[in-house]
């Protein structure tokens, strides 16, 4: 895995240059949208994924983080830094609120109230007129005292960003707690029998996988200069889902690949006709029901 | 002294009284068998020693304080360890994986977010030592749903020790187990009876008679009556409600 | 508040109430029997209305065409549990709510193709149209007093069918332990294909006589759906009791936090604060009822396994 690794980043730090040459600075906004969502994709991929924890709300924390960025420029707060803080510590929060109360229920009923809890937020946001209500809000660039936030820097901003949270991550899933969280996914019973405090274990993933959520939702309101109720809304939840299956559950690149997969057979197909859902709907049926463990088991499979 | 005492403990799952005023006394030391009728309430009792179930009423005392309300995670820190009637192992992990987290459990924090676990040697070594002690030294990198039955009853021991536990309760841990298989596991228990005290819950009453030193006997969710192997065989009470129908096994 | 506005709000809430049982009791059963989460289950709501709207305009007859819309969605129920939803049973819930996403994607999409992107206009049938005067002083919608009036009608049919019959007996067998029943004989197969069929027949029930109301167009399944699941996950998941006394709950909760709540919140705080605060807080009452439910009953008010 490391010298495609090496590569695959020396070409994403290579890009822009070549793209402003070139005339491709469409691919350059694609490249950072599918980043954007890798990120977003692999918080999820890791309570979905490593915990077990099928979370039908993750668009809340997403949502909530660009709902940060706008709300806090609209309000004279201007330093980068300073709202970043505020879309992570708010989502983590959010997500240790939502957590404390869903661990407590398991199966079907984890699925449907971590749903409901997310729809409640997208009602509450929805229903507050002067942030934009149903049409969303303008979420202006915000200064980062160092460099301006141009399209470029937002590029090379989110492939930093991307890159130290795979690395967190993937520390994260190696170590003891990362074992332990595993376990749990695997055997429930048996791991608490061994005197671990399932909740905990599996709240402090909850409330990461949030925080990490809520970053990757600051730098799409950045991207599209824009923090759109959609954001919040269960289709998103239902699309950054179907990334991580589709990437691989569990697998440790599945969120980056089923983000870069998605996000460019959309962008295909949006081309080819309207109907493009039609072929997206078509492909994920054929993923969940052919290939279970999802691309990057398919690759895995390869000698 | 006494290392595990409940005191008119009971459990109600609706309108059945599965576990009823049970008292029941474990000395430090002993191995002790609880034996019973199916459907007696030993493994619900189980459960309630552990923490995997709440009590509706009355108390547990272990090492001389109250753990009556104490989550079952903590009640394992304490010294209490288990083994499942039906085995619980984590099926997809190696013999290795699955009692290094048994023995990282006990070895302080697993909040631990940025060394790799795989790199932990002390780990791995007390992990070994546990499955040597059990006889799955040469099985450790085997994962553990491809071990035989026995073994992975075994297994099952071997998690529990791994915690080096003051109380070790085995629930059934011959379930299934064919008479070889069954002999090892007698042998097995009998090379811990120096090291740990013993709950022993069992049907095999050769294994029962032989290994334990108190034997107490529960029926309808209460103990009946406590005591040696030739008490327990000569307690007229005892013939009435359970050997009368199970005698020849004795 | 004038009584009559409390009557009314109360007729509402029963009214969507009950079509909400009809989308619910569907869910449910699957729920219990087949331990599936079928996201799909609001489109076959969506086909529901759109099959009313066509049949409305090619035959004219409202009551012919729900007819119609209610066979031809239960035979599209049945094809897809033929095709489909048949290979999720043994899936893990996290195949199950993909596999029923990408569902919800194509059939969005196929009705698009077929029907264009435009909302369908489906009206009330023409004798309905008015109002009716229930008490002096008190009059209500005739059509929404029909709904209301169906929605009893098919509840009882479904109990009727679910308490009484053969078909139901395996049903609640099912429900309670699929194994036993396996064991016991029931044709489990043929019956969920069956059950899927009566589940979509019920969607579109509810499609056609919220199509008026509502609007006939793309995505209408969705939010609704979402309301479904809420009123199972409240009711206990199984349970066809639970699953009306939730529906009920949350119709009447629903509608009534929404003409209430701004009025009452207005007694209490500045106008400005109520204007924005009662819309939010109405629309997020029923998950707040939902989530206090599950911390105090976290198998629902009904559970049907034991």
């Amino acid at each position: 895995m490391r010298w495609p690794l090496l590569l695959l980043v020396l070409f994403l730090l290579a890009f822009p240059p070549i793209a402003s040459a070139t005339g491709l600075e469409f691919y350059q906004g694609l490249l950072t949208k599918i980043m954007i969502l890798a990120l977003a994709a692999s918080s999820l991929n890791l309570i979905l994924g490593y915990g077990g924890m099928v979370s039908f709300g993750h668009a809340a924390y997403f949502g909530l983080g660009a709902y940060a960025v706008a709300i806090l420029m609209r309000e004279g707060i201007s330093s980068g830094w300073v709202i970043w803080g505020v879309a992570v510590g708010l989502s983590a929060l959010l997500a240790l609120l939502i957590g404390a109360i869903c661990l407590r229920t398991r199966g079907v009923y984890f699925i449907m109230i971590t749903l409901a809890f997310a729809q409640m937020i997208y009602y509450l946001v929805v229903s507050f007129k002067q942030y934009g209500g149903e049409d969303g809000l303008r979420a202006r660039r915000p200064e980062f005292g160092l460099f301006e936030l141009t399209d470029t820097a937002l590029y090379y901003l989110s492939l930093a960003v991307l890159a130290g949270a795979l690395y967190l991550l993937h520390r994260l899933v190696h170590s003891r707690f990362g074992r332990v969280l595993q376990a749990i996914r695997e055997n429930e019973s048996r791991a608490l029998a061994l005197g671990y405090p399932v909740f905990h274990f599996q709240l402090v993933a909850f409330v990461l996988s949030g925080a990490l959520a809520g970053l990757a939702g600051a730098l799409m309101a950045h991207y599209t200069q824009y923090a759109s109720p959609n954001l919040l809304a269960w289709q998103q939840s239902g699309h950054l889902m179907m990334m991580v299956i589709l990437g691989g559950v569990g697998q440790f690149w599945g969120g980056v690949l089923g983000a870069a997969t998605l996000s460019i057979v959309e962008e295909v197909l949006q081309d080819l006709t309207i109907h493009w859902q039609l072929g997206v709907g078509l492909i994920l049926l054929f993923i969940v029901l052919f290939a279970p463990k999802g691309l990057a088991g398919l690759l895995r499979r390869r000698p | 002294m006494i290392l595990l005492e409940t005191q008119q403990l009971s459990k109600r799952f609706g309108g059945l009284l599965a576990v009823n005023s049970c008292n029941l006394e474990v000395r430090a030391g002993e191995v002790h068998a609880l034996i019973g009728p199916n459907g007696a309430g030993k493994t619900t009792l189980l459960n309630l020693i552990t923490g995997v179930l709440a009590p509706s009423k009355g108390q547990i005392r272990f090492d001389g304080q109250e753990i009556t309300h104490l989550p079952a995670h903590a009640r394992v820190h304490r010294g209490l360890a288990r083994t499942f009637q039906i085995t619980n192992l984590f099926k997809n992990y190696t013999v290795r994986v699955n009692l290094e987290l048994a023995v990282q459990a006990r070895r302080g924090s697993s909040f631990r977010f940025w060394q790799p676990v795989a790199k932990e040697r002390a780990l791995t070594e007390e992990a070994f030592q546990v499955a040597e002690r059990v006889g799955l030294g040469r099985r450790f990198e085997v994962v553990a749903g491809q071990l035989s039955h026995g073994e992975q009853r075994a297994l099952e021991v071997a998690l529990a020790l791994a915690s080096k536990p003051k109380l070790l309760l085995l629930d059934e841990p011959m379930a299934g187990m064919g008479p070889e298989e069954s002999a090892r596991m007698v042998e097995l228990i009998e090379s811990l009876r120096q090291e740990f005290t013993i709950l022993l819950v069992e049907h095999d009453m050769d294994a029962v008679f032989r290994l334990a030193q108190r034997i107490s006997v529960l029926v309808y969710g209460q103990v009946i009556a406590t005591g040696t192997p030739e008490e327990i065989r000569a307690n007229p009470e005892v013939h009435r409600a359970y050997l009368g129908d199970e005698g020849g096994a004795a | 508040m004038p009584p009559s506005l409390l009557i009314e709000q109360l007729l509402n809430g029963l009214q969507f109430g009950l079509m909400l049982f009809l989308l619910a009791a569907g869910l449910t059963l699957v729920f219990g029997i087949m331990d599936m989460i079928n996201l799909a289950h609001g489109s076959l709501y969506m086909i529901g209305a759109y099959l009313t709207a066509t049949f409305v305009g090619l035959l004219g007859n409202f009551w012919l065409a729900v007819l119609l819309a209610v066979l031809g969605t239960a035979l599209v129920g049945m094809l897809l549990e033929l095709s489909v939803l048949r290979q999720l049973y043994r899936r893990d819930h996290l195949s199950q709510v993909l596999a029923t996403f990408a569902l919800i994607l194509i059939i969005n999409e196929v009705v698009r193709i077929i029907w264009g992107s435009q909302p369908l206009l489906l009206s009330a049938p023409e004798g309905l149209s008015g109002p009716v005067e229930l008490l002096p002083g008190l009059s209500y919608s005739a059509y929404r007093l029909t709904i209301i009036g169906v929605g009893l009608l098919v509840a009882a049919l479904l109990f009727w069918l679910v308490n009484r019959t053969r078909v139901g007996m395996w049903l609640r067998a099912g429900a309670s332990n699929r194994e036993m029943a396996q064991a016991m004989g029931v044709p489990i197969r043929p019956l969920f294909t069956l059950l899927f069929g009566v589940g979509a027949g019920l969607c579109a029930v509810a499609g056609a006589f919220l199509g008026p109301i509502l609007a006939v167009q793309i995505g209408m399944g969705e939010g609704i759906l979402i309301l479904a699941f809420v009123v199972i996950v409240i009711g206990g998941i199984g349970s066809i009791k639970g699953a009306l006394v939730g529906a009920l709950l949350v119709g009447t909760v629903d509608t009534a936090g929404r003409a209430f709540l701004p009025l009452l919140l207005s007694q209490v705080a500045s106008p400005e604060v109520a204007a924005n605060l009662g819309p939010a807080l109405a629309s997020i009452l029923i998950y707040l009822l939902m989530a206090a439910v599950l911390f105090f009953r976290p198998q629902g008010l009904f559970p049907a396994r034991t």
